[in-house]
């Protein structure tokens, strides 16, 4: 809440908090509209982009979350198995192929699942079977598409598409309109309540393939289900927002320190850690400079001094 | 009553060549504490993890009273059949009290909350293991031996009928090695089918009903211990000279031709 209201009303155009109350008082009819520049600020700019960065946030973190748990290793990010590289050569393949800005949203997520379907059917065909297999196909996956995004941006053209291509990579929600909430809305809610619903699931997973098959639970098909949930969330979030790094790594941690490592519980508090994290993550990308610095940026420049504390805590036994 | 059987159950690598396990025979009764004996890569965890359905049968069936394990889902064989890992790797510091409760999921539900009789069963089982003062601690920051008795008291949380272990005294204290056997020969005694591999014919010579000796993926010897822990089958299996002194119940062995 309160980094929802700091979102409000910092940035290029500082509002004060009334200003900001008195833009949603007039939108229920409860004061007359007198202040049309704050309203567009607000309705139009900021809180689209708000509402953004917590669908964002909060899909990213649980998607980082359940990652750390399938996988059974709590420095596991949600890009693993490729959905990362998979994403970014969609999407340099829509900007180079002269794609709408639609296009590019779409190339992104199909790139993603693309990815991690190759490193998921790669593993399939490796003998084992177990958390390493996919890891291997994972890795693979990731590779073929890292090199496919190098030829593309190797092919693209240095003046126009190669600058369209590292900016989005680098990640921002400046893009966030209406429109777009509205038909990307739905569907990572959805996701981020699955997954938040799942947590009790991670408890078992996370204890290793025999463990977990010997309380009941089938590890052949919870284990895919929920991967697909997670990367389908995590593609989502990267055809919005490009590229934000370190959030769906470090937000769990943070989670777990205040909760405990029991999903049931830290599932909740890693979604709105996720939701307020990305919010203030993109206040100060908006605000910090006079131009905007990309959001991805921030994300990876707090993220990772914040790990070292939540590492220096974790070493000193606390968690 | 027989718990779990088999036949003619065998098993290969995916690409392996020769047989991991091959032509086992088994019936396995309730209230039998049963040790499975064996050089190291004679296929014991294997046939552990046939038994529990972990893996699938290259040839043959395992049948859980009767039915095969195939057509059983993943909760009906949790409701019948517990597992020890030799060791538990603990990922995420969840606290004691709630890896016992875990043992509770094949009857809660994985989204399920947990009844009273699940309750009950959980406090008994971290009674009975004597971790009931260490419940709300994270398993992180036990030793290997108290994590050991976590995963057991799972087990125990779990009420199957049969309880499967992995070398469970793998790294344990001398002490902790000595309780776990009382602990699981009263196991067996309530009417549970306890089976483990181990290194330690000693141990078992006092405490199991029965003894399997597993050989190049074969069973070598199935019976009461006094017949099968004897000098001279040690001596073939583990290739080193033994010699044997009975005595008050126990028999040990010495490294060592007997000299008269």
């Amino acid at each position: 809440m309160l980094s929802v209201l700091c979102a409000l009303c910092l940035g290029r155009y500082p509002l004060s908090p009334l200003r900001v109350a008195r833009v949603f008082g007039s939108l229920l009819h409860l004061s007359p509209a007198s202040d049309p520049v704050a309203q567009v600020v607000v309705m139009q700019a900021r809180l689209p982009r708000i509402l953004a960065a917590l669908l964002v946030g909060s899909a990213l973190s649980c998607g980082g979350a359940t990652y750390q748990a399938v996988f059974r290793n709590p420095l596991v990010s949600p890009d693993l198995l490729g959905v990362l590289s998979g994403a970014a050569f969609g999407a340099a393949l829509s900007i180079v192929s002269g794609g709408s800005a639609v296009m590019v949203q779409m190339g992104a997520f199909g790139g993603g699942l693309l990815a991690v379907g190759t490193g998921l059917l790669i593993s399939r065909t490796l003998p084992g079977g177990g958390i390493l297999t996919l890891l291997l196909g994972g890795l693979i996956g990731n590779a073929i598409f890292t090199a496919l995004l190098s030829l593309v941006k190797y092919l693209a053209d240095p003046m126009d598409q190669l600058p369209a291509i590292v900016n989005w990579l680098l990640g921002s929600l400046a893009p966030s309109g209406w429109q777009e909430l509205a038909w990307m809305s739905g569907p990572l809610i959805v996701l981020t309540v699955a997954l938040v619903l799942c947590a009790p699931v991670l408890d078992v997973l996370s204890l290793g393939d025999d463990e977990a098959r010997s309380l009941g639970v089938s590890v052949r098909v919870m284990r895919p289900a929920l991967i697909v949930l997670a990367t389908l969330a995590c593609a989502m979030t990267i055809s919005m927002a490009g590229i934000i790094g370190w959030i769906g790594l470090l937000v769990p941690h943070v989670a777990r320190l205040l909760a405990g490592a029991e999903h049931r519980s830290m599932m909740p508090v890693t979604a709105l850690l996720g939701a307020a994290g990305l919010v203030l993550a993109d206040t100060c990308a908006r605000s910090l400079t006079t131009g905007e610095v990309p959001l991805g940026i921030v994300t990876q420049l707090f993220g990772a001094l914040a790990f070292v504390l939540v590492l220096r805590r974790l070493r000193s036994g606390v968690a | 009553m027989t718990l779990l059987s088999c036949r003619n159950l065998g098993f290969r690598q995916p690409l392996g060549n020769a047989p991991v396990l091959e032509g086992i025979d088994l019936s396995l009764e309730k209230g039998e504490l049963v040790g499975l004996l064996g050089l190291n890569g004679a296929g014991k965890s294997t046939l552990l993890r046939l038994l529990m359905g972990f893996l699938t049968p290259s040839v043959g069936d395992v049948f859980l009273e009767g039915r095969s394990l195939r057509e059983r889902s993943a909760s009906a064989i949790a409701r019948h059949l517990a597992y020890v890992p030799q060791s538990h790797v603990a990922t995420f510091p969840y606290t004691v009290r709630r890896m016992v409760e875990l043992g509770r999921v094949p009857y809660s539900g994985l989204t399920g909350r947990l009844s009273l009789e699940d309750r009950l069963a959980v406090d008994a089982a971290l009674e009975r293991m004597g971790l009931a003062g260490f419940a709300d601690r994270p398993v992180t920051e036990l030793s290997g031996g108290e994590r050991q008795r976590v995963v057991l008291a799972r087990a125990i949380a779990q009420d199957a009928q049969g309880l499967l272990l992995d070398e469970p005294m793998t790294g344990l204290d001398y002490g902790y090695q000595l309780r776990l056997m009382a602990l699981l020969a009263d196991l067996a005694r309530e009417g549970r089918l306890v089976m483990l591999t181990s290194h330690r014919p000693e141990e078992l010579y006092v405490r199991a009903s029965r003894v399997l000796v597993l050989d190049h993926g074969r069973i070598d010897a199935d019976g009461p211990p006094q017949d099968v822990v004897t000098a001279q089958r040690m001596s073939a299996l583990y290739g080193v000279p033994l010699t044997q002194t009975d005595h008050a119940g126990n028999r040990f062995f010495h490294h060592g031709r007997d000299e008269t």
